[in-house]
């Protein structure tokens, strides 16, 4: 298989879903962000967010950390550093494959 | 799910750091206090100082950072972002550079120091050719009020561009007026400096309370536990 098809077989499945790759380039420029912030940028019910959210957790891409503001419990999500190499390569993957594309 | 690209997921928290006018207000207020103020109520020479300015300046970011914590992440999330000098270059254009705000003109340090470069030598460009330009015309007096407006005006055109804050560009072109009428207003410098600095203060105090109110009439307030988990 030559290497340019090869690189689009290996890209990674984690980051692959739509919806998962919005919230790790949420998350990739700042330190944290609170489960509410994502909720409201990506549009995602809560249901859908918890559940990429625990998939990116599964891989090694996320951390949790609980903690109170006042009274009011929140949830914040930091990228790890193997979460950002996983989305600078898939970025960089993703751009290989598709510049020879036809128009 | 509404549809958002990448580039754009990207930039979202950078644009999220100023939606609320919150920094407009914090600066505006010191402004007016560090600057207005003293040359308004100060003696012939002004009890203006631009030590204090630039000290005082250093406690804008934590100030902002708490009154987000107060008013605006209960309703729209927290986001953290990171020390200016943390975020290594290819982040910054990525969009982070809200990190180093409120200070206008970021300081970086580390490996970012080519920033500070470029935009000092841009604002000596704009600054330089205003001055050019004012002392040709002979209005060399008024020639200081027409390079802030054209360097603050300047500043806020990028950054309004940067982080479609379109409020900004109303800013910018009114901050310009200002500018234009207290070059042709004839008051003597002190107190012409005093009213733009005033002036100045009040538009971003304004734009930013204009802001912040809509901001909270779009953003109802979360539930007890914002999470749901």
């Amino acid at each position: 298989m030559a290497g340019d098809l090869r690189d689009v077989v290996s890209v990674d499945r984690v980051l692959h879903e739509p919806a998962r790759l919005v919230l790790v380039a949420l998350l990739y420029p700042v330190e944290d962000a609170g489960f509410l912030f994502l909720l409201r940028e990506s549009g995602l019910t809560r249901g859908n967010l918890s559940s990429h959210l625990a998939k990116l957790e599964e891989a090694g891409y996320v951390v949790v950390a609980k903690g109170y503001q006042g009274k009011v419990p929140h949830t914040d999500y930091r990228l790890t550093g193997d979460g950002r190499k996983a989305f600078r390569s898939y970025r960089d993957q993703m751009q290989r494959a598709l510049e020879k594309l036809p128009r | 799910m509404e549809a958002m690209d990448v580039d754009r997921a990207l930039k979202r928290p950078g644009e999220y750091f100023f939606e609320d006018g919150l920094w407009e207000i914090t600066v505006g207020l010191w402004m007016a206090l560090t600057v207005a103020l003293p040359l308004l109520v100060g003696g012939a020479a002004g009890n203006w100082s631009p030590v204090v300015v630039l000290l005082t300046s250093l406690g804008l970011r934590p100030v902002v950072l708490a009154a987000k914590g107060r008013w605006v992440y209960p309703r729209t999330g927290r986001v953290t972002y990171p020390d200016p000098e943390e975020v290594p270059p290819t982040e910054i254009s990525l969009g982070l550079s809200p990190a180093s705000a409120p200070v206008v003109v970021p300081v970086s340090r580390g490996r970012t120091w080519g920033r500070p470069v470029v935009i000092g030598l841009a604002a000596a460009l704009i600054m330089g050719t205003g001055a050019g330009v004012s002392s040709r015309l002979g209005f060399w007096d008024a020639g200081g009020h027409l390079m802030i407006g054209a360097f603050v005006g300047s500043c806020l055109l990028v950054a309004a561009w940067r982080w479609r804050q379109r409020r900004w560009f109303a800013l910018a072109v009114t901050l310009a007026l200002l500018a234009t009428v207290m070059a042709s207003s004839g008051m003597d410098r002190r107190r012409a400096l005093a009213f733009h600095a005033a002036g100045i203060a009040c538009a971003l105090v304004v734009s930013g309370t204009v802001a912040f109110v809509s901001y909270r009439r779009r953003a109802p307030k979360a539930p007890i536990d914002p999470d749901g988990r």
